[in-house]
């Protein structure tokens, strides 16, 4: 019994390392949206000495998967918000539907990855934020 | 209400005014990262973002690389090795994504080469759409040698990575450069420190060296051994005559003295 667990076990680790093989090898093939340069640069500023290309790119691919799940999420939020709008608002909305990352959508998203992000109370982002609803209409 | 926000207004356009100092290297760095996050989130389904918004996120974008990089780097240099592996790369990964959890997260002494983190990103990378940066980066811009006393890798990097000095490490210092007008100024502290002593001696040793040289050619010509040698004599001692007689045995050579053997025998009939 014990000898057919670990021949079990043995033959999974053998497939496990065959995938990572794998992973490796498309890495070469696979080109990030974050350039390889700019994250050499940055691995350089934190000491992170390597010439092994896959190596850089599995630190850009972990980046740019953490920033796209952040982006899901908040794109998940902004439509959730925009379902939520009352009806007749809606109508004057749809006319310029876009999907807009803004703070609120973020700070959401970023909660769960353990960032705490704020809107400062006074921070203006446009002219017309600290308004009257009454006077921006106009 | 409205008043606190008109009086906190000009703060805020101030911040936001663009500086008009040039573009540093962490500036430009950053400004290609915003560009990149600009891309991630063009390619999920957003169609515009609020500026700061975006500097958020690439500010976060930032952190999370230098994270992963100081932890790889930490755990090589734990294990006394200035180079980071795939394991530590893996290590680095797992312990960022622990935040959200990925499957395999709870064994905590299995192997990282297995680890889920890791298989997530595979598959992120079969499912997602290839994006590539917008243009192409020279990479000489991100050299060491930009700032003014560092080494200049930029001009002769190709040396550096793949060359004759492949296993200098690039953060090193450059190392001097020999120029050919080095003799006369060790020959210039010389004179400085022994005064003109020293001139003098090296003549004699110039000629030495020139004998040396001589004996040598010489030497070399002696090796050849000539077919007919010329007899040598030569004489040992002062008083007594010496010399080398054979008696007995051919070829035995018995080293005996010289006696004179007529002054020999008469004193022995003298005495009979």
């Amino acid at each position: 019994m014990n000898q057919s667990q670990g021949q079990q076990t043995s033959e999974g680790r053998h497939e496990d390392d065959a995938v990572l093989a794998d992973f490796l090898a498309s890495l070469m093939d696979y080109t990030p949206t974050i350039p390889d340069e700019l994250v050499e640069h940055y691995l350089g500023k934190s000491g992170f000495q390597c010439p092994d290309v896959r190596l850089i790119r599995l630190v850009a691919v972990a980046t740019q998967k953490f920033i796209a799940d952040v982006a899901t999420d908040a794109l998940q939020h902004c439509k959730a918000r925009q379902s939520t709008i009352v009806k007749d608002k809606r109508d004057k909305q749809q006319k310029d539907k876009r999907l807009t990352l803004t703070m609120d959508d973020l700070s959401k998203s970023l909660r769960e990855y353990g960032v705490n992000v704020k809107h400062q109370d006074y921070f203006a982002d446009s002219p017309s934020a600290g308004l009257d609803p009454a006077s921006r209409e106009e | 209400m409205s008043s606190k926000s008109n009086r906190n207004r000009p703060l805020a356009a101030k911040a936001i005014s663009p500086p008009s100092t040039p573009l540093s290297e962490s500036d430009y760095a950053f400004t290609i990262t915003r560009t990149a996050v600009a891309q991630i989130c063009s390619s999920i389904g957003f169609t515009a973002a609020e500026a700061p918004v975006l500097g958020i996120l690439t500010d976060i974008a930032v952190r999370y690389l230098r994270t992963i990089a100081k932890s790889a780097a930490d755990s090589a240099n734990s294990a006394s090795r200035t180079q980071a592996n795939l394991v530590d790369t893996i290590a680095a990964v797992d312990e960022l994504s622990s935040v959200s959890g990925f499957p395999g997260a709870w064994r905590a002494t299995g192997c990282f080469l297995n680890s889920g983190a890791v298989k997530k990103l595979d598959t992120f990378t079969e499912d997602s759409k290839e994006i590539p940066f917008a243009k192409p980066l020279p990479r000489k811009i991100f050299s060491v040698g930009s700032r003014k006393g560092m080494r200049n890798v930029g001009s002769n990097k190709i040396e550096y990575i793949g060359g004759e000095k492949k296993h200098i490490p690039t953060w090193l210092p450059v190392m001097p450069v020999i120029e050919n007008h080095e003799k006369e100024t060790v020959e210039k502290r010389r004179r400085e420190l022994w005064g003109y002593c020293a001139k003098t001696e090296e003549p004699e040793r110039e000629k030495k060296d020139e004998k040396k040289t001589d004996s040598g050619e010489k030497e070399s010509k002696g090796l050849e051994l000539p077919l007919k040698r010329g007899k040598v004599r030569f004489k040992i001692g002062g008083g007594g005559v010496l010399g080398v007689c054979r008696s007995g045995g051919i070829g035995k050579r018995v080293l005996c003295e010289n006696w004179n053997f007529d002054d020999e025998n008469s004193s022995k009939q003298e005495q009979l």
